[in-house]
């Protein structure tokens, strides 16, 4: 048995779609429509059976189309959202760093907010006070603003805040969903050297891009989505390589 | 295990903490409000049922304002929960966190701000000159009771509202009809008839409002009042915590 930090099997997931006859109005005019969106209520099914192992250590990347299921996907690791059938099994503790500032109280500071949402994702408080100054200076948030309101903030620093808090926390295993293509370019780079250094500590990593060379670079391994199944895996090259043959979307 | 138990502490600390700077985010008088608004209300009935419609209730002002700080509790913290989950939409969809701590933490910052007004109940006695009597020790036992009662409530309310947003609409006219069902500006002994059993058996506030003014009003010592304020608390609760536990795993879904 091969030592496994993320174990899913014949994981099944799917939404109720959106109703088209809702409230009072819907069911006196729609009468029979209602009673089957009610009875039988739309739902897409966005996993059947999907299985998928990451060993402890390694960079998984995931590409595929919009909607192909890859922040589902990450939601389901991640604990936020539940399955329907099947299990998703975890090691460790576990950091999400998503597009557009991970769950932040908009009201709160940033200083605030940066022992939040550590706390939230299972930090004892008392180490957050102690890692504060130090995700500070990660985030490169000037004096003045870490003290303001965070929808004073510009989309930048709300990335640059998750990242801080993400990385700085040192989880077991690091969700990252389409966030390194946020902020300038010198963050990009101090962004690649921290996520290089926590790799060779061993941290596990499920990375979602639509960044090529962001790809190449960082996984140590790649899976291809398409329609809620994983249609390539490999090494990045090999990966990279089918998918121009056959030209999928990106 | 112990480590984990610390890491709630934690959670709920930091929301709690959170829940207040928000409360009086921009207000000048921050906490003062909480003591405030309850007492401006009961001297708005006070002037109306003091000259308009009397009850012929001995220091009325006491009376109402012991029902009135209980009453806004509870008000307080149902209204609070209906903006439970959708007001912490982006935390919810990306944080794995325990949802049932996100109503805990309201219904506690709720419950601090009675607690801090209790000292000033204690400063009405003695203008009123009430000598507290051994009641007082009832104290944590109705707390506990009404605690339970109105949490049972938001989980459930705070849990279907994810799912049927009409209830945010309703609620407002529910609360209102209840807070007339409710001892709090008249006596028991003004109702007669069915009107009496009716707010007396079927509204269990009546019966914590009851114990609550053995304590600060009226000090008595009342065990039956406490032994039957038991059985709607555990009911509340867990009716209400069984909805939300029922359906916890879909609000992210929801938002």
């Amino acid at each position: 048995m091969q030592d496994y930090a993320i174990d899913i099997q014949h994981l099944d997931k799917s939404f109720t779609l959106f109703r088209h006859t809702t409230g009072i109005k819907g069911m006196v005019l729609h009468l029979p429509k209602y009673i089957k969106d009610r009875t039988s209520p739309r739902t897409k099914q966005v996993f059947k059976d999907f299985s998928l192992q990451v060993p402890a250590g390694e960079t998984l990347g995931i590409a595929g189309a919009n909607g192909c299921g890859k922040t589902t996907l990450l939601s389901l690791i991640g604990k936020v959202i539940k399955p329907d059938r099947g299990t998703v099994k975890t090691r460790g503790r576990i950091s999400m760093m998503l597009a557009l500032g991970a769950g932040f109280a908009n009201e709160l500071s940033g200083r605030e907010n940066i022992i939040l949402n550590g706390v939230l994702q299972g930090m004892p408080r008392r180490k957050m006070n102690e890692l504060l100054e130090e995700i500070i200076d990660v985030t490169e948030i000037s004096g003045e603003f870490i003290d303001a309101p965070i929808y004073t903030y510009s989309s930048g620093m709300r990335a640059r805040l998750g990242f801080g808090v993400a990385i700085m926390t040192d989880p077991d295993i690091l969700l990252v969903d389409e966030v390194l293509s946020v902020g300038d370019s010198a963050f990009q780079q101090k962004c690649t050297e921290m996520i290089r250094a926590k790799q060779k500590k061993g941290m596990t990593i499920v990375l979602v891009s639509h960044n090529r060379s962001q790809l190449r670079d960082f996984c140590t391994s790649l899976i291809y989505m398409q329609g809620g199944q994983v249609l390539l895996s490999g090494s990045p090259e090999s990966v990279m390589a089918e998918i121009n043959n056959r030209k999928l979307v990106f | 295990m112990l480590q984990k138990t610390a890491i709630v502490f934690d959670q709920i600390y930091v929301l709690v903490l959170r829940d207040f700077k928000l409360k009086y985010n921009s207000t000048a008088l921050g906490f003062l409000w909480s003591f405030l608004v309850p007492v401006l209300q009961s001297l708005v009935y006070y002037a109306v049922f003091n000259s308009v419609a009397r009850f012929g209730i001995r220091n009325y002002l006491l009376y109402m304002l012991s029902g009135m700080f209980l009453w806004y509790f509870f008000s307080g913290a149902v209204t609070m929960s209906l903006h439970c989950f959708p007001g912490n939409a982006t935390l919810l969809k990306k944080t794995a966190f325990d949802r049932s701590l996100l109503v805990f933490s309201r219904l506690l910052t709720e419950l601090i701000h009675f607690l801090l007004i209790i000292p000033v109940m204690f400063l009405l006695m003695l203008v009123y000159k009430i000598v507290p009597g051994w009641s007082v020790l009832t104290m944590p036992i109705i707390l506990l009771e009404f605690f339970f009662f109105t949490a049972g409530i938001c989980y459930a309310l705070a849990t279907l509202n994810v799912f049927f947003r009409d209830l945010e609409r309703i609620i407002g006219v529910l609360l209102q009809a209840w807070f007339f069902m409710s001892p709090i500006f008249y006596h028991l002994d003004n109702l007669h008839g069915k009107l009496r059993v009716l707010v007396m058996w079927c509204n269990p506030i009546s019966c914590y409002m009851e114990g609550w003014r053995n304590i600060f009003y009226d000090p008595v010592w009342n065990w039956k009042l406490l032994a039957i304020g038991v059985v709607p608390a555990l009911l509340s609760w867990l009716i209400g915590y069984g909805i939300f536990r029922l359906k916890c795993d879909k609000i992210a879904e929801q938002m």
